[in-house]
């Protein structure tokens, strides 16, 4: 009965990990989709009104679910260190502190965000968020794609590993 | 009308700077600190304090740098140069609590228009200065029975002309002496009221409605079409579409309060721009500020 019960535990458990790979993917996808629109949302914003920073980031948190929200209210956050930190450093920090799971280029990206927030005239900004917006479109759709494929080879590769280290032990 | 704070302003205007050179503004000798005009930021050199007696450098040794200059624009922008950019063009912005920015450097230029600055090379924050009172000494000479008479106010840059003509928009929207009176501001450059999150920042009276970040003969249109004001008042007239507005507001009956950059009327009279005003009678007093040993004097005439 032990034996049982350790074999399906065992099983069980190659299969989670791979569930759990092939959600993560998805979920990558989810947030950079997410991000793209928020690029979106801030050119628009900053085309129409002008907004500022501030004031964005607060929209920017209520629009979007975390982790795309929480990145911006993290922001958002220590903005009120304004003077002692540059955005630079605290959209960094504001990166490091949100669990969004990116990485290559789609992180790359963000990072390179914080160079131009705030410091530029309207249009030059909002060339850099669309091309921003693009990037992170184009890296959600590859995540997709991704998603699809390793996904799946994600989900078959964990119950068949949970299957064989069962059959290895019995 | 001396034009002193107690230092309030100048804490206020050290905020805006990155922190080791606050530090450096907050060394600086309490008195020079209400006196205080400018900070100036030039990049390679230390920041210096501009006083009524002169300009002279911060303690501290240590050389202002582009990084701290990009940094006072993010700071008194927060962290929005977009919004403040557009007015680039101007050659300063105003920020929270009506102090003005004046940036140079490296100018970027498209279609024959500066549109923004690739490196910046130097800063002056000037302080704005509120001096309740100080049209104290005016004002009743500007009335002819129950009618305020539009007004021009006079004097060189940095003659105190903003902050005479704010304390007297404050006047006659509360009231002050006299009937309070709907005073529409076209603030073009927030200097004014200095609006913050749609809140005056600077006092310019209850019975006043401001109209900012528009052109000034746009705003005085706006104003004069939408909010009924019985007062109509600009900081620096200096635009032919200015004048234009100003002409059809005084045909409308309403009294002007304005400034224009002049030393007196006769250097006023020989600007063409000027002379629509003039001719068409459309201010009726006269305030010219002068710069003495004791301090700024006005003296009020008839046009």
């Amino acid at each position: 009965m032990i034996r049982l019960i350790g074999a399906l535990l065992t099983a069980a458990g190659g299969a989670f990990w791979g569930f759990a790979a092939a959600r993560r993917l998805r979920r990558r996808a989810g947030v950079l989709r997410q991000l793209a629109g928020a690029m979106e949302q801030m050119d628009r914003e900053i085309s129409f009104r002008l907004t500022p920073m501030p004031e964005l980031m607060e929209e920017l948190a209520a629009a979007y679910p975390p982790p795309v929200g929480t990145l911006f209210a993290n922001c958002r956050g220590g903005l009120e260190d304004l003077g002692e930190r540059s955005l630079a450093e605290i959209w960094h920090s504001a990166l490091a502190d949100t669990d969004l799971d990116l990485e290559g280029r789609g992180a790359a990206v963000l990072d390179e965000l914080g160079e131009v927030l705030g410091r530029f005239e309207e249009s030059s900004l909002r060339a850099a968020l669309a091309r921003a917006g693009a990037q992170l479109t184009r890296e959600a759709e590859l995540a997709r794609e991704e998603a699809e494929n390793r996904g799946r080879m994600y989900q078959t590769l964990g119950l068949a590993s949970g299957g064989l280290v069962v059959i290895l032990l019995l | 009308m001396r034009e002193q704070g107690d230092g309030k302003r100048y804490l206020q205007a050290a905020a805006l700077l990155p922190p080791h050179l606050r530090r450096q503004a907050g060394q600086v000798d309490k008195a020079d600190q209400a006196a205080a005009e400018e900070l100036r930021l030039r990049s390679g050199w230390p920041m210096t304090v501009v006083c009524p007696r002169g300009e002279f450098q911060a303690p501290g040794e240590e050389p202002v740098t582009p990084e701290d200059l990009a940094l006072v624009l993010e700071i008194a922008t927060r962290a929005s140069a977009h919004t403040a950019l557009e007015r680039l063009r101007d050659g300063f912005f105003t920020v929270q609590g009506g102090h003005r920015i004046g940036i140079c450097g490296s100018a970027v230029v498209k279609e024959g228009a500066v549109y923004n600055l690739r490196q910046l090379s130097s800063l002056a924050i000037r302080i704005s200065h509120e001096v309740p009172g100080a049209a104290a000494s005016v004002v009743d000479r500007l009335w002819e029975g129950e009618r305020f008479q539009s007004t021009l106010i006079l004097s060189p840059p940095g003659g105190g002309k903003t902050t005479l003509l704010r304390d007297l928009i404050r006047r006659l929207s509360d009231g002050e002496g006299h009937p309070p009176l709907r005073v529409g501001v076209a603030d073009e450059r927030g200097e004014l009221a200095a609006l913050w999150n749609g809140i005056p920042q600077l006092q310019v009276g209850r019975h006043t409605d401001v109209m900012d970040g528009c052109p000034k003969g746009t705003g005085l249109l706006m104003l004069l079409r939408g909010m009924n004001p019985q007062v109509l008042a600009a900081d620096e007239i200096t635009a032919p579409e200015d004048c234009a507005a100003l002409l059809a507001a005084a045909n409308c009956g309403v009294s002007l309060v304005c400034t224009a950059h002049a030393a007196d009327l006769a250097d006023l009279e020989r600007r063409p721009l000027y002379r629509p005003l003039l001719e068409n009678h459309c201010f009726q007093k006269l305030v010219v500020l002068t710069r003495e040993e004791t301090g700024r004097a006005c003296r009020v005439s008839g046009l």
